[in-house]
C-alpha cells in the first residue's frame, strides 16, 4: 500500500536514472577456452554467463536433424543463489524451459542456421544473480558468445526490457520495478535493419501506450548494441595482438 | 534554506507558509519523511513542491555524484541522514559560487554543534533559531512552532506515563492487506451519523470487496470503542461481528444533548454491525472549535494546560488542546488540527492554528463554514492580477486585430442577446438565431471565451483549479476567477465586443433537424442583455415591458418597432426550437425529470434554496434546453476527438431500494410511483398531484431527488461508455460547457474543444492536455469541490435563518407560526417541512420529561403523560386519559419555530407542533407573494443588523472624538492620563499589600 514513488516528480527512478537510462554494462568475450564461444555480461546487478557449442554432428537421436538447417538448442538456468529466496533446482522448472524456448526462438531468427544443415548448435545460459531484466541479459550474452564462436549471424541481437508507471515508458526495469507489477516488455531486436526477433508482454497494457513503451525499449535495444559492439571490436583487438600480428 | 529531515517531519506546516520561499528539501529528507509519516504527508510535500507559488525545488542530494555519502559501518540512520543533508548543503553552498548563504535547520543539537563552523556561509542553526532570526515578523508561524513543541512534548511525557489502553491496537498493513483480499476484512469510508455521533456510524463500502460479500447495505459501527480512533471520513478496514451481536439503527429523533438510549425504544431490524480493525488512509483536515467556558474549565479540572475543545462538526470527537491560552480564546471559534491518537488516550491530541471570529458574529459563522467545507477565499494575489487584462475607462479593452483575423466575426451578421435573470454581473452565455439564405434556420450558443484569458498552468489557472467554482452562500459569493474577468472582459454585457466559443446548428426550417453544426471561437456582440421576466412578457406578446429594456430607450419610434419586431422573431423562435428539441428527446423514450431540471435551473440562477421554485417561465426551459443541447454537443465533439481523455458528466442511475421511502410515502396518498426507469419515475411523479396540496407533489419530486445519485464529472478513459449515460437528462452523452466563469470543469472542456478544432485541422496543438489519469484526479477534485460549495451554501443559509428567528420571541411574534407538513414519521416525532420558509426539520411528540402531545377540543395542543404508537404512515399519541391524537404523513399541522441556540456548534431550528390544523394565514396575501422573496428580505434583514449593530459601534467611536473636540484635548496619551495610570497602578498596588 505504502506504495512505491517508482518515477518521481523530478523524473528519477529508485535507483537514480531518469526513464530512458540504461543500467551500467560492462561485458566479456571468450571466458572459456573448451567451449567453442563464450561471454559474460552484467547489467548492473544481473550477471549472466553463455557458453556456445557448434555447429557440430546432431547429438542423440539423428532423428531431430533438420534436412535444411541447423538445430538450434537453447538451456536457460539459473543459480539457486541469483534470487531473493533460494531457488531448489536451478534448471528445468517450467519458467526455466520457457525461457529456454523463448531463447531459441530469438536466436532461430538470427542465426544463418541454413548455412549449417544437419548440424547443431548450442546454446547454454546462465544467470548468476537476477536483479531484473534476467532475459535481456540472457539473449545478450548469447549473442556475444555466438559471436565468439564465429556462427555467422545476421546481425548482432540485442534485448532490452521496458516498463511503464504514470505515462512514462522506462527502459531496463530493476527488479524493484518489476516487482511493482506494472506492465512489462521484453524486446528483441536485430539493430542494423530493426527487425524484431522476439516481443514478449504477459500484461495488461493501453493500446495506446504500447507505441510509447516499444519505442523504449528499441532505443535502449540500440543503445545496447553501441555498447556490445565496442565490446566485440576490443576483443577482437585483444585476440589479433595475442595473435601476433 | 534546507531543512533536516526530522524538520520536515515535524514543522512541514510551518513551511507550507506562503511567506517562507526558497526552500531546497533534500531527497534524503524527503525520503525520510515518506517512510515515517505515510503516504499522507508526503502528498502534502510534493504539492508543496509542485506549487509555483512557493519557489521551492527539491535536490536529488543522493544521485549527485559529489554529494552521495555512503552510510558508514555503524553508523545511525539519522546521523547519516543529517551528515548527507549537511554535505549536500556545503555543495550547494560551492556550486552557487559561495555567493547565496544557505541556512541548514535542524532541532539535533548534537548537529548543531559538530557543523556548526564546518564551512563559512553555511549556517547550522535550531528551528526556532531560524524563525527568530529571520522571520521575525511572522507572529502565526512564532504561535504554530510554540503549539507544535507543546503538543510534541505533551506526547513525549504521555509515552513515558503507561496508561491502561482505551482502545484496540490497529492491525499492521500487511494483516489489513490480506484481510481485505481474503474477505475476511471489509474496507471503506466512515460517516458517523450527525445525530448521534457517539454511538453510530457506519461503514460505506468502497471498491472490490463490496462486489464479492453479498453486503449490500452499510456496516453499522456501534460506539466509540468499535470505532478505535477513527475519524468521519477516514478509510477503514473492519471486520464484522457474529451475527448475534449485530444491532438496529435508532429511528428515533435523537436531541444530541440527551441519552435516548435509556428510553428502551425497541431499534429497527438488526443490520451488519462491525468494528474498525485498522485505518488505510486518515483523512483529517483542519477542524473549527469552540473551547470550553469558564466555569466548564474548572470542572474539568486538574490538568489546566490541556483542555478538551468541542468541535463545530456533531461527528467529530472532542479534541485535546495543549495551550495557555485558552482563557482568551473562549469566546472565538479557532481551527484546530489533530496531531494524533495514542491507543492510550480517549480523545486525540491537537494544536492551536488560528483564530475566526467570535461566536455568535456574522463573518466568524460564515468563516466557520468555510472553514469546515475547506473553502480558502483568499483575494487574488498581485502576481495573478496582473496576468488580467486591463479595462478601464482611460485604458478600454479592445479586440486586438490578430484576434479579428482568427476569429470569426458575429458582430455585423447575427443578431446576439443574452437572456439571465435581472441584475446579473457575470453573463455566461448568449444566444442568436437566424434564418440562413438556402432556407435553413442557424441557431447559435455563444459562451464568454474564458480559456483565452486564463493559460494554462497560469497563476490564475492554478488558483481557479484549487477553488473549481464560485461559491454561492446565502448573502455572498466567492468568485472564482477575478471580478475583471467575471463581470467585465469575459461577461457578454450588451453593446459591446467580446469573445467568445460558439457552437452554431443549422437546422431544418420546418422540422428542426439537426443538418450541420459548426465549433469555433468567434466574436460577438450582444445587442439585448435581457432578463427572463421581459423576454418572457415579449414572448407573450406585451410589448410594454419594452421600457424596462434600456437598449431600447434611446430609440425613436420607428427604427425601435423595426428592432423590436426582429428580437420577438428571434426569441419566439428560439422557443419554437426549443420545444422541438425536448420533445424530441422526449420520443427517444427518455422524459426528464422535473425535479432535478428544477434544481439545475435554480443553480443557475443561484437561488438559495432548491426546493422553492421560482414562477416557471417558459423562457426559462427554453435557455436551459439550448444550454442542454449546446452541452451535449460538445461532449460528443471532445469525446470523439479525445476519447480516453475528456471530461464529462454523468448521472448514474439510483438504487432502487433508496426508492422505498418515496414509494411508501406515495401510498399513504394514494399514488404509485413506478421507478423501474427514468421515464415511468418523472410519468408517476406527474401524475402523483393532490389538487387540494399542490406541496405533496413538491415533497415526493425532493424525495426523488434525494433518492438519486449525484452527478459526477469523469474522465472517459476511466469508465466504459455505457456508464457515460446521464439518467436525469437522459442524454448518452453530457458535459458542462456553458458557464466557464464560474465552474473549472467547463475550462477544462473548452480547452478540450479547442484542441479538438485544431485537430481537426490537422494543426498541431499548442495546449497539452491532461492525461487520463491527471484529468481524473481532477475530477473529482472539483466534485469534491461541487459538494463543497452545496454544503456551504446549505449551512448558510441555515445559519441566516437561524439569525432571522434568533431575536423573535416565539411566543409573541406572528412570524414564527406558520403552516407545516409533515413528511415522515419516527418513533418518537415526525419531520416536518414549513414551505413558507423552506425549513425541514424534526418535530417532537414526547418531550424530555416523557410527555407526549395531546390536543384539546379547540385543536391546540399540550404535554400530558402517555404513549406513542407508530405506524407504516402514521404515529397516534394517546394519553393516559384516553384521549388519542393521530398524525398522518402529508398531515398540515400548525408549527412554531424557535431556535435553540448552542455554543459549541451551529444554532438549529426547533419546531413545536402547536395545534393539528393548517394553520390559518390571517393575511391571505403573504402566504401568495411567494417564498422565495421572503428568502431574499431574510438574507437582506439578518444583514442589515449586523451593519446596524456595526454602526452602533462606530457611533460610539464618533462620540469620543466629538468630545475630544469639544474640550480640545490632544489626541495621543497627555501627562494627565499619564499621571491618571499610574496614580491608578500606585493605588493598586497599596491595597494589594494592604490585603496581604
Amino acid at each position: 500500500m505504502a506504495g512505491l514513488e517508482l518515477l518521481s516528480d523530478q523524473g528519477y527512478r529508485v535507483d537514480g536514472r531518469r526513464a530512458g537510462e540504461l543500467r551500467k554494462i560492462q561485458a566479456r568475450m571468450g571466458v572459456f577456452a573448451q567451449a567453442d564461444g563464450s561471454a559474460y555480461i552484467e547489467q548492473g546487478n544481473t550477471k549472466a554467463l553463455a557458453v556456445v557449442y557448434g555447429p557440430h554432428e546432431i547429438r542423440g537421436s539423428r532423428a531431430r536433424a533438420l534436412p535444411d538447417r541447423a538445430l538450434v538448442n537453447c538451456q536457460y538456468s539459473s543459480a539457486t543463489f541469483s534470487t531473493g529466496e533460494r531457488k531448489r533446482r536451478p534448471h528445468g522448472d517450467r519458467k526455466s524451459c520457457e525461457m529456454g524456448l523463448q531463447l531459441r526462438q530469438t536466436f532461430e531468427a538470427a542465426i544463418l542456421t541454413q548455412l549449417h544443415p544437419r548440424s547443431q548448435i548450442d546454446i547454454y545460459v546462465q544467470v548468476l544473480q537476477a536483479d531484473g531484466g534476467t532475459y535481456a541479459a540472457c539473449v545478450n550474452a548469447a549473442t556475444l558468445a555466438v559471436l565468439d564462436a564465429g556462427i555467422p549471424m545476421r546481425d548482432f541481437v540485442c534485448a532490452c526490457s521496458a516498463g511503464f508507471v504514470d505515462g512514462t515508458a522506462l527502459a531496463d526495469l530493476s527488479h524493484v520495478e518489476e516487482a511493482a507489477g506494472g506492465p512489462q516488455l521484453a524486446l528483441a531486436l536485430l539493430p542494423a535493419s530493426g527487425q524484431i526477433a522476439l516481443l514478449e508482454m504477459d500484461a495488461r497494457l493501453h493500446e495506446d501506450h504500447l507505441e510509447q513503451v516499444l519505442e523504449a525499449a528499441a532505443r535502449a535495444a540500440r543503445d545496447v548494441h553501441t555498447l556490445l559492439d565496442r565490446v566485440v571490436r576490443q576483443h577482437v583487438k585483444e585476440a589479433s595482438i595475442l595473435l601476433g600480428d | 534554506m534546507i531543512p533536516d529531515w526530522k524538520i520536515v517531519q515535524d514543522y512541514l506546516e510551518i513551511l507550507e507558509f506562503p511567506e517562507l520561499k526558497g526552500i531546497i528539501f533534500m531527497q534524503t529528507a524527503c525520503q525520510a519523511v515518506q517512510h515515517q509519516r505515510g503516504r499522507r504527508q508526503y502528498n502534502k510535500l510534493r504539492n508543496l513542491l509542485k506549487d509555483a507559488r512557493h519557489d521551492c525545488v527539491l535536490f536529488a542530494n543522493e544521485f549527485q555524484q559529489s554529494c552521495y555519502l555512503p552510510r558508514e559501518r555503524g553508523e545511525s540512520m539519522e546521523k547519516w541522514q543529517s551528515r548527507s543533508i549537511y554535505s549536500a548543503a556545503v555543495w550547494y553552498y560551492h556550486h552557487c559560487q559561495d555567493r547565496m548563504p544557505i541556512v541548514m535547520v535542524t532541532e539535533d543539537e548534537e548537529t548543531i554543534q559538530q557543523y556548526g563552523s564546518d564551512t563559512e556561509g553555511v549556517f547550522v542553526v535550531s528551528f526556532k533559531d531560524y524563525l527568530d532570526n529571520f522571520w521575525p515578523d511572522l507572529k502565526a508561524a512564532h504561535e504554530l512552532c510554540e503549539s507544535i513543541l507543546q503538543s510534541r512534548r505533551e506526547r513525549e511525557n504521555e509515552s513515558q506515563e503507561s496508561h491502561g489502553k482505551e482502545y484496540a491496537e490497529h492491525l499492521p498493513l500487511e494483516v489489513l492487506e490480506a484481510g481485505i483480499k481474503s474477505g475476511r476484512y471489509i474496507q471503506g469510508i466512515l460517516n458517523v451519523n450527525k445525530h448521534r455521533a457517539q454511538t453510530e456510524a457506519f461503514v460505506r463500502l468502497q471498491g472490490a470487496s463490496s462486489k464479492d460479500s453479498d453486503l449490500i447495505s452499510d456496516i453499522l459501527i456501534h460506539g466509540m470503542k468499535a470505532r478505535n480512533r477513527s475519524i468521519h471520513g477516514d478509510v477503514v478496514v473492519v471486520e464484522l461481528l457474529p451475527k448475534n451481536e449485530w444491532k438496529g439503527r435508532t429511528t428515533a429523533l435523537g436531541e444530541s444533548d440527551s441519552d435516548d438510549k435509556a428510553s428502551g425504544e425497541a431499534p429497527s431490524e438488526p443490520m451488519p454491525t462491525g468494528r474498525v480493525v485498522g485505518i488505510l488512509q486518515k483523512n483529517w483536515r483542519d477542524y473549527v472549535v469552540t473551547f470550553p467556558s469558564k466555569e466548564e474549565v474548572q470542572s474539568q479540572g486538574k490538568n489546566a494546560q490541556k483542555i478538551l475543545v468541542t468541535p463545530w462538526d456533531y461527528r467529530i470527537p472532542k479534541i485535546r488542546i495543549s495551550t495557555q491560552q485558552a482563557e482568551a480564546l473562549q469566546d472565538f471559534r479557532v481551527v484546530v488540527r489533530i496531531d494524533s491518537w495514542e491507543s492510550t488516550s480517549m480523545y486525540p491530541n491537537g494544536h492551536f492554528v488560528r483564530v475566526l471570529g467570535r461566536i455568535g458574529d456574522l463573518e466568524g459563522e460564515i468563516a466557520t463554514i468555510l472553514v469546515e467545507n475547506s473553502i480558502s477565499v483568499a483575494p487574488f494575489s498581485e502576481a495573478q492580477m496582473c496576468e488580467m487584462p486591463v479595462n478601464t475607462p482611460e485604458n478600454p479593452w479592445k479586440v486586438s486585430s490578430e484576434e479579428e483575423r482568427e476569429r470569426k466575426d458575429l458582430r455585423r451578421t447575427h443578431l446576439v442577446f443574452s437572456i439571465d435573470p435581472r441584475g446579473c454581473e457575470d453573463v455566461d452565455d448568449a444566444l442568436s438565431v437566424r434564418a440562413l439564405d438556402n432556407g435553413s434556420l442557424e441557431l447559435g450558443v455563444h459562451i464568454a471565451d474564458v480559456t483565452h484569458f486564463v493559460a494554462p498552468h497560469s497563476y490564475i489557472d492554478i488558483e481557479a483549479r484549487t477553488r473549481a467554482t464560485t461559491y454561492y452562500l446565502a448573502d455572498r459569493r466567492y468568485d472564482m476567477l477575478p471580478s475583471i474577468l467575471s463581470a467585465d472582459v469575459c461577461s457578454l454585457l450588451g453593446g459591446v465586443d467580446r469573445y467568445a466559443v460558439s457552437v452554431m446548428w443549422e437546422l431544418d426550417k420546418t422540422s428542426y433537424e439537426i443538418k450541420k453544426v459548426w465549433y469555433g471561437r468567434t466574436i460577438i456582440q450582444s445587442a439585448y442583455k435581457l432578463f427572463y421576466e421581459a423576454a418572457q412578457e415579449l414572448l407573450d406578446g406585451n410589448v410594454h415591458v419594452v421600457d424596462d429594456i434600456p437598449e431600447f430607450r434611446d430609440l425613436d419610434e420607428k427604427s425601435r418597432q423595426a428592432k423590436l419586431d426582429e428580437l420577438v422573431w428571434a426569441i419566439g423562435k428560439l422557443t419554437d426550437i426549443a420545444r422541438h428539441v425536448r420533445a424530441k428527446r422526449d420520443r427517444c423514450g427518455a422524459l426528464e425529470l422535473e425535479g432535478v431540471e428544477v434544481r439545475v435551473q435554480l443553480d443557475e440562477k443561484k437561488n438559495i434554496h432548491d426546493l422553492i421554485p421560482k414562477q416557471p417561465l417558459e423562457v426559462h426551459e427554453t435557455v436551459a434546453e439550448c444550454m442542454i443541447l449546446a452541452n451535449h454537443w460538445v461532449a460528443r465533439k471532445i469525446w470523439e476527438s479525445f476519447p480516453h481523455q475528456a471530461l464529462l458528466r454523468r448521472h448514474p442511475p439510483p438504487h432502487q431500494e433508496f426508492f422505498s421511502e418515496l414509494r411508501e410515502c406515495a401510498k399513504a396518498k394514494g399514488f404509485f410511483i413506478d421507478t423501474r426507469s427514468n421515464k415511468t419515475l418523472a410519468d408517476s411523479l406527474d401524475n402523483a398531484n393532490d389538487p387540494n396540496d399542490p406541496i405533496v407533489n413538491k415533497l415526493l419530486r425532493s424525495m426523488a431527488t434525494q433518492a438519486m445519485s449525484n452527478a459526477l464529472y469523469f474522465s472517459t478513459g476511466s469508465y466504459a461508455e455505457e456508464e457515460f449515460h446521464h439518467y436525469g437528462l437522459a442524454l448518452d452523452k453530457y458535459t458542462h460547457f456553458t458557464s466557464p466563469i464560474r465552474r473549472y470543469s467547463d475550462i477544462i472542456v473548452h480547452r478540450l474543444l479547442m484542441a479538438a478544432i485544431s485537430k481537426d485541422k490537422k494543426m498541431e496543438s499548442k495546449e497539452n492536455l491532461f492525461s487520463n489519469k491527471d484529468l481524473e484526479e481532477l475530477c473529482r477534485h472539483i466534485n469534491n469541490r461541487n459538494r463543497a460549495a452545496q454544503r456551504s451554501q446549505k449551512q448558510s443559509t441555515e445559519l441566516f435563518q437561524c439569525m432571522y428567528f434568533k431575536d423573535k420571541d416565539p411566543e409573541t411574534e406572528e412570524r414564527c407560526i406558520s403552516d407545516g407538513v409533515i413528511y415522515s414519521i419516527r418513533t418518537n416525532g415526525v419531520l416536518v417541512f414549513i414551505p413558507r420558509f423552506g425549513i425541514k426539520g424534526a418535530a417532537y411528540l414526547k418531550n424530555k420529561d416523557g410527555l407526549v402531545i395531546s390536543c384539546g377540543p379547540d385543536s391546540h395542543c399540550e404535554w400530558k403523560p402517555g404513549s406513542l404508537q407508530r405506524f407504516q404512515d402514521k404515529i397516534t399519541s394517546t394519553t393516559t386519559g384516553g384521549e388519542s391524537v393521530r398524525f398522518c404523513l402529508f398531515d398540515h399541522v400548525t408549527v412554531r419555530v424557535s431556535v435553540q441556540a448552542s455554543r459549541c456548534h451551529s444554532d438549529t431550528i426547533r419546531l413545536e407542533i402547536i395545534r393539528n390544523e393548517p394553520y390559518v394565514v390571517p393575511d391571505a396575501g403573504l402566504c401568495q407573494q411567494g417564498s422565495l422573496l421572503l428568502k431574499s428580505d431574510l438574507v437582506k434583514e439578518v444583514t442589515r443588523s449586523v451593519e446596524e449593530a456595526q454602526l452602533a459601534q462606530e457611533v460610539t467611536v464618533d462620540v469620543i472624538e466629538e468630545d475630544r473636540q469639544k474640550y480640545c484635548q490632544t489626541k495621543g496619551r497627555s501627562l494627565y492620563t499619564l499621571l491618571e495610570e499610574i496614580r491608578d497602578l500606585a493605588l493598586l498596588d497599596v491595597s494589594n499589600s494592604y490585603r496581604i
